[in-house]
């Protein structure tokens, strides 16, 4: 059974799309690709809608939402009426063409709410429209009773190992696995119609001896005490079935506190720790030496303020410095206070006197006068010339010297600033695996195994009393036995009553055979395709599901277990386990994975990929797939068997959002 | 023409300065002799002198200026005088100085107290940004050699 086509009308971000399907033995895998968000579930869900008239992978963002396009609806006027349906074509083995629809109307009322349209007329239970087309000859012949045929063809109970979510395969399977193999193998068998009989059975078997009123009153008084140990026995079993939940669910907790612990190891802080503590080193030297700087540049700066404010005054006296100097004034070639001294003494340094008004005497004098009192400060001068000269050479300098101190400032900033970025990572990292909170996983998981413990008691005690209710029970049903032995009037009661009896056995008996033989296939199966497929051939030794249903996997020592499988190891076994399922449950059925390879890493991912095609053979499957998963690498693995490749596109327009479906790569084959 | 032997600086309120160099300044440990070169000088800028106070108190030691800072106080004397004679004078000198300095604290507490602490730096690189920005267009004798600039 393959699928040809789906046609989607207002189906959530669907408008109006139609996909058409690679039906080819050889090209049988379809690619539909888009972001996450943009509607790959939704086209798992307007599958199941279609199919069972539920979404069965809704997601909790879209719970509670009307399944009608949410642009179309405002498009509405009031009373307006929008028809929201998903048709869906398909092929069986034989050729035959078979159209499943289902849709349902929405109307919008007052305030621009919706209301939907029970349509009483429909064939659903949930007031939708459902109709199944078969192509006889060349006309299409509707169904009688779809949701029947539709069960019969697709049955819902195993929908979910035939349209999966490949992101949570693994916690699927592996959480409470004893109790998911069971439920799985129990639903692949369909076996629930000999449990169902089983239960019909045992009821009027207990009926039959309440109904008899001709008992004596001892038998009476039996059968009184055997119907207390049948309800006893109903107790028992729903104790024990809530003993076995309860136990599960603290093996999923055991598991999942354990899948924490193993995944961040103590190692992996105490490198983080070391690398935190290396940052903040980096990041204290790298402070200290900003910090340092920064001084720097302030005293450089305090110390160049006078010079730039004063630039001006410094300037214009070194100007009349450069004049005198220029005017051979500074040097002078006399110091006014050496001729004071001469004039005092009276006599000249070339031994002339001039102690006397003499002609000499007012030549010196002349002299004296003309010579400036500034010259008394010459050497000071010339020192001053210098310092000033010097100081606009580093005023000159300035512009350099900040802009130099600017770049290294700002360069160490930038340093400092990716150091906190990288330490604000780690400590990210570290407050997600906190140490107290590893202590309180640790807790938890210890809580849980002292739940499962006490559980495991509690079912043993359980089991212990069911049995000794059940031995009763056999006990007082013998005794009944041979008091109706005694008299012929109850023969034919005891007949009726042996042929139960012995039909429970022969159910029960037939029962566990199904079970456990499909319980051996699928270990079988899996088993087959998980060490053909997985590439650490020499690793893996033997697979077994137990009589608990629980799986286990054993190295060629024989140890290990399932906790010692790496992601995409898991990945294997799981899709290992679902196409066991599959193969063994005899419904063809095409095979829809949304994110296949989610969580697994890119070199598992492309060993996965390569892999996809030999564990669904003869299978058409379809792969919804987000644009990271479905690498080059990916693609170059599958591309032999891609028939069809589409994208979504998704567009989050003002008044609501639409996706379209586009054709791309691979031309169809189908 | 023997002068009265000058080795100290003054001002009108210790005080003042003493803030300027404490723990929530920016300006927290500099050396009293570089808050006077920098009042001075913002005095000198503005123009303005305000004569000291008979009680007036004590800052800094002379003998703790650098020789440019010295050249410093003694151009931005010769340029309020407009003259060099007045380098004979070293009281003048200082007193100008002085005066100036006690005008330009009143500008630099509030220069350094305004906005955000950690901003002082740049906000004085800035500022003297501006300011080179301005002498380099005021001077046009070459003094500020064009070539050295990054600009």
């Amino acid at each position: 059974m393959n699928i040809e086509s789906i046609k989607l009308q207002n189906f959530r971000q669907y408008r109006n799309v139609e996909i058409g399907f690679s039906i080819s033995d050889e090209k049988n895998f379809n690619i539909i690709q888009g972001i996450t968000g943009a509607g790959k579930t939704n086209l798992l869900n307007a599958i199941t809608w279609c199919l069972y008239g539920k979404e069965k992978h809704i997601d909790e963002k879209s719970k509670g939402y009307s399944i009608a396009n949410n642009l179309s609806i405002r498009e509405l006027k009031e009373n307006g009426k929008c028809k929201v349906g998903i048709q869906i074509q398909f092929r069986d083995e034989e050729g035959k063409k078979i159209i499943i629809g289902r849709s349902r109307e929405f109307k919008k009322i007052e305030n621009g709410r919706i209301m939907e349209i029970n349509n009483m007329s429909g064939k659903s239970y949930d007031g939708s429209t459902i109709i199944m087309l078969v192509l006889i000859g060349k006309d299409f012949v509707e169904v009688p009773d779809p949701e029947l045929q539709i069960n019969r063809m697709i049955p819902e109970s195993i929908e979910e190992y035939f349209f999966f979510d490949g992101e949570r395969l693994n916690d699927y399977f592996l959480e409470n696995s004893g109790k998911r193999i069971l439920e799985a193998v129990f639903k692949i068998s369909q076996i629930g119609l000999i449990s169902n009989a089983l239960k019909h059975l045992e009821n009027k078997k207990r009926e039959l001896l309440r109904e008899e009123k001709n008992l004596s009153p001892n038998t009476i008084n039996i059968r009184d005490m055997l119907d207390e140990k049948y309800i006893k026995k109903d107790e028992y079993e729903s104790t024990l079935k809530n003993f076995k939940d309860q136990k599960g669910k603290a093996e999923g907790k055991i598991k999942e506190f354990g899948d924490k612990l193993r995944t961040v190891p103590i190692s992996n802080i105490n490198q983080l720790q070391s690398e935190r503590e290396k940052t903040e080193e980096i990041l204290n030297k790298l402070d200290e030496e900003l910090s340092d700087l920064k001084k720097e540049k302030l005293k450089y700066l305090i110390g160049i303020f006078p010079f730039i404010y004063a630039f001006e005054a410094i300037n214009n006296t070194k100007q009349m410095l450069d004049n005198l100097e220029t005017a051979g004034e500074i040097p002078p070639d006399i110091k006014k206070q050496f001729l004071l001294k001469l004039l005092e003494t009276g006599n000249c340094i070339c031994g002339t006197d001039i102690s006397k008004d003499n002609i000499y005497r007012e030549k010196v004098k002349e002299l004296f006068v003309k010579c400036d009192d500034i010259t008394q400060i010459t050497s000071e001068l010339i020192s001053e010339h210098i310092s000033l000269s010097s100081i606009i050479k580093e005023v000159n300098n300035f512009k350099k010297e900040h802009f130099n101190y600017n770049i290294k400032i700002n360069n160490l900033e930038e340093k400092v600033k990716n150091e906190n970025e990288q330490l604000k990572k780690i400590n990210d990292q570290i407050k997600i695996i906190d140490v107290e909170e590893i202590k309180n996983w640790n807790n938890k998981l210890n809580e849980y195994r002292e739940f499962k413990e006490d559980y495991i008691v509690k079912i043993a005690l359980c089991q212990q009393q069911m049995d000794t209710n059940n031995k009763e029970i056999k006990g007082l049903e013998e005794i009944i036995d041979k008091e109706l032995k005694k008299e012929e009037k109850f023969k034919k009661l005891q007949k009726k009553l042996d042929f139960y009896h012995k039909s429970l056995d022969a159910f029960n008996n037939i029962k566990s055979n199904i079970m456990e033989e499909v319980r051996k296939e699928i270990e079988e199966k899996t088993k087959q395709q998980f060490l053909e497929l997985i590439w650490k051939k020499d690793t893996y030794g033997n697979i077994k599901i137990n009589e608990n249903y629980e799986i286990s996997i054993t190295d060629k020592y024989g140890e290990g277990g399932i906790g010692t499988l790496s992601a995409g190891e898991t990945q294997i076994l799981a899709l290992s386990f679902i196409s066991a399922l599959n193969s063994v449950s005899g419904f063809n059925m095409p095979i829809i994975i949304d994110t296949p390879l989610g969580r697994i890493a890119k070199e598992p991912g492309i060993n996965i990929a390569s892999n996809l095609p030999k564990f669904f053979k003869g299978k058409q499957v379809t792969l919804l797939v987000t644009d990271t998963e479905y690498s080059i690498e990916v693609r170059e693995k599958l591309l032999d068997k891609i028939g069809k490749e589409y994208l979504i596109n998704f567009k989050e327009l003002e008044n609501g959002s639409e996706a379209e479906v586009v054709s791309y790569g691979t031309k169809s084959s189908g | 023409m023997e002068q009265k032997v000058l080795d100290r600086l003054y001002v009108n309120k210790r005080d003042d300065f003493k803030r300027l160099v404490e723990r929530d300044s920016p300006l927290a440990g500099y050396d009293y002799k570089y808050i006077f070169m920098l009042t001075l000088t913002m005095g000198f800028v503005e123009g303005r002198r305000i004569e000291l106070e008979a009680r007036k108190e004590e800052l800094t030691r002379i003998e703790y200026l650098s020789d440019k800072e010295k050249s410093i106080i003694k151009a931005i004397a010769v340029a309020t005088t407009g003259g060099l004679k007045v380098l004979l004078n070293k009281k003048k000198i200082y007193t100008i100085a002085e005066e100036y300095a006690a005008s330009g604290i009143t500008l630099l507490t509030q220069k350094v107290f305004s906005g955000e602490y950690g901003s002082y730096i740049k906000r004085l690189g800035n500022e003297l940004e501006e300011k080179f920005k301005e002498i380099k267009g005021k001077v046009s004798y070459g003094s500020i050699e064009k070539e050295n600039i990054i600009s």
